[in-house]
């Protein structure tokens, strides 16, 4: 007999499973079984058509992939998970009989869930854990402010406050921190760690509220935060290994001292002291990062726009870096310590705070190498003429721009100018639409150069090497065009019966073309020579010998514009036929863009110079 | 009448029908009353004066309810009151072996110096020393021990599980199938990871930055930030209007006396008042009957009316026949514009492909379907007054991170946007039991329960 088609029996009627059929099959209860697909990262799914997923039924239920069900059902997490639900069984057992040795003995027995494998399995690779770092971190950060609550022990905190320190101490060493950003709900920062990009939110001081039950399940972070403690510590210990640091790090401070469980300031300030103090390198010697060699590699080759543009991002980073290095920061004591001494750390810089107040600092508000004091109230009795005293807000903004912006709009009691989001700019588009005020903000031009003390050096070498390569980059362009000059006389000159043996030209482009016209150059010259007399010899070798005055070279910017038109013009051309639609997309919506800001450009010219002749109105009135 | 039990003559004949027959109540009551009183030890035959007082002070609360609460606890249960001995009985045995009580088994010179020392406040070293210790204990810190979990291992480092113990399995030799029958027999699991498990779920990325919230705003990026908080809470008072504009010939007001008076109309209908009889719904009238569908007849056509009838359908079929042989010849005509309108068709359908394709892409930045509750996002936090910004020192910090952080969740599909259950709360109902009922006396205030007021749906 023919085997009979029934519904349901292929396709998505059988891909998805409910979340009650998942209990069943797996036999955990609904909290062990959330906490299992946390922590191995299997999340429901919404299928194509949910009737048919369904088998018929039309109301919304949570629904699982069945692979992912069989997945979890070979882990072996799921023993230990039954073992924790037995332990508690007979923990409750020897409590209620009063048994307290028993209970005390189970506990010490209490079944760990080992987690490795899963980090193992959820990242094969190395660059995916540092992807997925976001969530991992800003919940370490927020759970290792917690007091000890319910569904969070004590424990649970202090290895996440231990884990957040080390991260930190990474990123200093790595000086991997690119953005920060203050805002109402704490701060975000942003460093590229592997060459990712990993943002995370530190919360305000003082982070924990009692939250409403119905708003967030706190049982269900906690898990969360289990794996992630798992997956940071194995991160981290790769990543100090990286930086040829031992993992964990020494700190002279303690971060977990017993004065810290009764003191909230000493638990506070002790975590900052950790973040100022130096971690022992296993070896003295730097390694080079590779990143470096590659881009010598390619500015070798030739300097194409793109290996131009990265070569100078590159150096930007460089300067950026070392943005703080051999400025003496010293914090008041009413400004948040925490960003502040981990931020001036990233770029090098050095901090302390007040030496009576909290604990580690390293040098005293009188001592007169300070560069910088930071402060955030009106005034300030007591002050040094040696050094600037900033608000906060002067760190950061200097971070984002990657330069040290002028101290005096960030001076005691003056009104501060916005502080702008570093994450919304990165994507504006260049043709995008800046005002002025921005503008003015974003200036480069605007860079103070403060004075240079001994560490710095090291600095000022790169500030001359960079200044060497646009010099090198301008004799380029002067040799190019020199060629051109010399070339086009050269074929006014052959053409008035005189033979001069063209130069070579050294100019990588060119080299094709030019060396087929040396070539018919040099037969031709072959042939005239054996007609020539011997003066008029010695007189070509005089005229070759002779010392001419040097024309100024001028850089036509016509010229320039023209050349690269037609380059860009070259290159349209050798896009895909594929890629070709979009190209032109991109290329309209550009041409769009440019339109509308040059239109908007052009109303606030408008908008001031009215405003002008009103004020000169009233100034004439 | 009544009836009276006819006195019987039994035979006192035998000694079994002495025991039977003979009325031995009196006896037992007497014999029993002095057993009772042998017990208690005392005559019951007392006067109600003697037994009873009148109670003429009040007697008021001089602890606090807190403490006699305790004092009765203190006390043995009541439910052990039937094992308590009251008998003023002697015990027959007098000299019946027991355990002595600790009490009684002191030494009596020790019982005097115990007392001695307690009148002079001599207090032990022991006592001294225990209530001591018992105060560091309290004041003592739990220092918990960090969970000891060994991160030493480098989990990246290309290495295939269990190899190192087991270098044989490593070598290119040996197959693949081989190595994982072995592996398994030695406990190492190797799983192998699903494909779509932990393909991405989501687009967005999984922290969201909007530069309005700065500490210190940009205007235009604050004024942007308060528009979009305004439309959302604008939307939101319009959706509630329309429902109570809607909602409102449901669920009204009323008042308590309109409610009564309801009620009792509710209750008393079909019950003959005494007002005028309502004849709004008129009575049939007695022997006709009526029904609300008359009956059907079925009436036979005639031949004439059969034929016309045919004759029509006949004419109209023809006519349907020219019309489609007219618009045939027409539609010959018309062709360049039926290509027109063919053209114009296939166009909306290909329009209609594409923002098919540009719904669909949307769609994927947005939270999937993945439980009855729809994702709901977090309310945006905007410090109202701008004069609160920008300063780092007097920042009222806004908004949650570990909120904000479950919304993110549940909006990148990792979490499902569930109400989270409470356990259901159970209503304690004290019962008192008249057996074990205290004379608690009354407190000077007596408490009045909050009047209820009726109130429906406003």
């Amino acid at each position: 007999m023919v085997k009979r088609f029934k519904k349901y029996e292929a396709g998505e009627g059988v891909q998805f499973m409910s979340r009650l059929a998942a209990l069943h099959k797996l036999q955990l209860s609904l909290n062990d079984f959330r906490r299992l697909c946390i922590l191995k990262g299997i999340y429901p799914r919404e299928p194509k058509n949910r009737r048919k997923a369904q088998k018929g039924q039309t109301q919304i239920k949570i629904l699982y992939h069945k692979k992912d069900i069989n997945f979890l059902l070979h882990d072996k997490l799921i023993w230990t998970l039954r073992d924790i639900k037995i332990m508690n069984r007979r923990i409750k057992k020897a409590d209620s009989v009063g048994d307290m040795r028993l209970k005390r003995m189970r506990i010490n027995k209490y079944p760990q869930l080992r987690l490795d494998h899963v980090v193992k399995e959820r990242y094969p690779t190395f660059i995916d854990a540092i992807k997925d770092l976001d969530d991992c971190l800003t919940l370490l950060f927020l759970f290792s402010t917690f007091p000890a609550i319910k569904c969070v022990t004590r424990s649970q905190t202090t290895l996440c406050r231990r884990l957040s320190v080390e991260f930190m101490h990474y990123v200093i060493a790595s000086q991997g921190l690119r953005k920060v950003f203050v805002s109402i709900k704490g701060y975000y920062f942003q460093a590229e760690v592997k060459g990712q990009l990993v943002t995370w939110i530190v919360p305000h001081y003082y982070p924990y509220q009692p939250q409403a039950k119905s708003e967030v399940d706190f049982r269900i972070m906690a898990n969360f935060v289990e794996f992630y403690t798992t997956m940071c510590g194995f991160v981290n210990f790769r990543l100090y290994h990286s930086l040829n640091i031992a993992y964990p790090p020494q700190f002279n401070v303690s971060i977990d001292s017993e004065e810290s469980q009764t003191d909230e300031t000493t638990f506070v300030s002790e975590r900052i002291a950790a973040l100022n103090c130096e971690i022992k390198k296993t070896n003295d010697e730097q390694f080079e990062e590779p990143e470096e060699m590659d881009l010598q590699l390619i500015s070798n080759e030739g300097d194409s726009e793109k290996v131009k543009k990265m070569h100078e991002r590159e150096k930007a980073l460089k300067r950026k870096k070392n943005l703080f290095k051999g400025l003496k920061f010293f914090i008041n004591r009413e400004v948040p310590r925490e960003p502040l001494v981990f931020v001036i750390r990233c770029f090098g810089g050095k901090v302390s705070w007040d030496k009576s107040c909290f604990v580690g600092s390293t040098f005293d508000e009188d001592d007169e190498t300070i560069t910088h004091q930071i402060v955030d109230r009106p005034s300030i009795s007591k002050q040094y003429i040696s050094r600037d005293y900033i608000q906060p807000q002067w760190v950061f903004d200097s971070i984002n721009q990657g330069v040290l912006l002028p101290t005096n709009k960030y001076f005691l009691g003056v009104t501060l100018p916005p502080h702008l989001s570093p994450f919304s700019n990165a994507h504006r588009e260049i043709t995008e639409y800046v005002p002025p005020e921005e503008k003015a903000l974003r200036d480069p031009n605007l860079v103070v150069q403060h004075e240079i003390s001994d560490v710095e050096n090291e600095d000022d070498e790169d500030g001359s090497k960079q200044t060497e390569g646009e010099l090198n980059l301008a004799l380029v362009n002067a040799f190019r065009e020199e060629n051109k000059q010399i070339r086009a006389e050269n074929q006014v000159e052959e053409k008035g019966g005189k033979k001069i043996i063209e130069p070579e030209s050294e100019s990588d482009e060119e080299i094709d073309v030019t060396d087929m016209l040396e070539y018919s150059d040099d037969e031709n010259a072959e042939v005239e020579e054996k007609e020539l007399t011997k003066e008029q010899k010695r007189e070509l070798a005089k005229e070759k010998m002779a010392v001419k005055s040097g024309n100024v070279f001028k850089v036509d910017t016509k010229k320039e514009k023209k050349l690269t038109e037609q380059e860009l013009k070259l290159r349209a051309k050798m896009v895909k036929s594929r890629h070709k639609k979009l190209y032109h997309t991109l290329l309209e919506k550009r041409a769009k863009a440019t339109k509308e800001t040059k239109l908007l450009e052009n109303k606030r010219r408008q908008i001031d110079e009215t405003r002008k002749k009103v004020r000169a109105k009233k100034n004439n009135a | 009448m009544t009836k009276t039990a006819k006195k019987r003559h039994v035979s006192m004949k035998k000694k079994a029908s002495w025991r039977k027959h003979t009325d031995i109540a009196d006896v037992e009551q007497f014999l029993e009353e002095q057993r009772l009183q042998e017990r208690i030890g005392a005559n019951i035959e007392k006067t109600d004066a003697e037994l009873f007082k009148v109670d003429k002070t009040p007697n008021l609360r001089t602890t606090s309810a807190r403490l006699e609460k305790k004092l009765r606890a203190q006390e043995p249960s009541k439910c052990f009151i039937s094992l308590e001995n009251n008998s003023k009985v002697q015990d027959p045995i007098t000299k019946r072996n027991r355990v002595r009580t600790l009490e009684e088994r002191k030494h009596p010179l020790l019982k005097a110096k115990i007392k001695r020392n307690k009148e002079l406040g001599i207090i032990p070293e022991r006592k001294l020393q225990s209530m001591t210790d018992r105060i560091a204990a309290s004041k003592k810190v739990i220092v918990t021990k960090e969970k000891e979990i060994d991160f030493q291992k480098d989990l990246w480092d290309g290495e295939e599980e269990g190899m190192k113990e087991n270098p044989e399995l490593a070598s290119s030799w040996v197959n693949k199938d081989l190595k994982q029958y072995h592996l398994k027999n030695l406990g190492i699991d190797t799983v192998k990871v699903p494909q779509i498990t932990y393909e991405r779920r989501s687009q967005l990325k999984a922290i969201d930055v909007l530069p309005g919230t700065s500490y210190n705003p940009n205007k235009e990026d604050y004024d942007s930030l308060i528009g979009a908080v305004v439309e959302k809470e604008a939307a939101h008072m319009k959706q509630s209007e329309k429902l109570n504009r809607s909602l409102k010939a449901v669920y009204q007001k009323t008042t308590k006396s309109e409610l009564k008076r309801r009620k009792r109309t509710e209750m008393r209908e079909g019950f003959p008042t005494n007002g005028p009889i309502r004849d709004d719904d008129e009575q049939p009238s007695g022997d006709e009957y009526k029904t609300t569908n008359p009956p059907v007849r079925n009436r036979k056509k005639d031949l004439m009316k059969r034929r016309k009838q045919k004759e029509h359908r006949l004419r109209m079929a023809q006519a349907e026949k020219d019309k489609t042989e007219l618009k045939k010849i027409k539609d010959l005509g018309m062709l360049k514009m039926y290509k027109k309108q063919i053209k114009k068709n296939e166009e909306v359908l290909i329009e209609r492909k594409e923002d098919r394709a540009v719904k669909q892409e949307l769609k994927k930045k947005q939270p999937r379907r993945l439980a009855r509750k729809k994702f709901e996002e977090e309310d945006i936090q905007v410090e109202d007054n701008p004069e609160d910004l920008g300063n780092l020192r007097k920042l009222k910090p806004l908004g949650s991170i570990l909120v904000d952080r479950f919304k993110s969740m549940q909006k990148r599909n990792i979490l499902v946007p569930n109400v989270k259950r409470m356990p259901r709360k159970r209503r304690l109902v004290r019962i008192k039991k008249n057996a074990f009922k205290e004379e608690v006396p009354q407190s000077k205030k007596s408490k009045k329960g909050p009047k209820q007021k009726l109130k429906i749906h406003d």
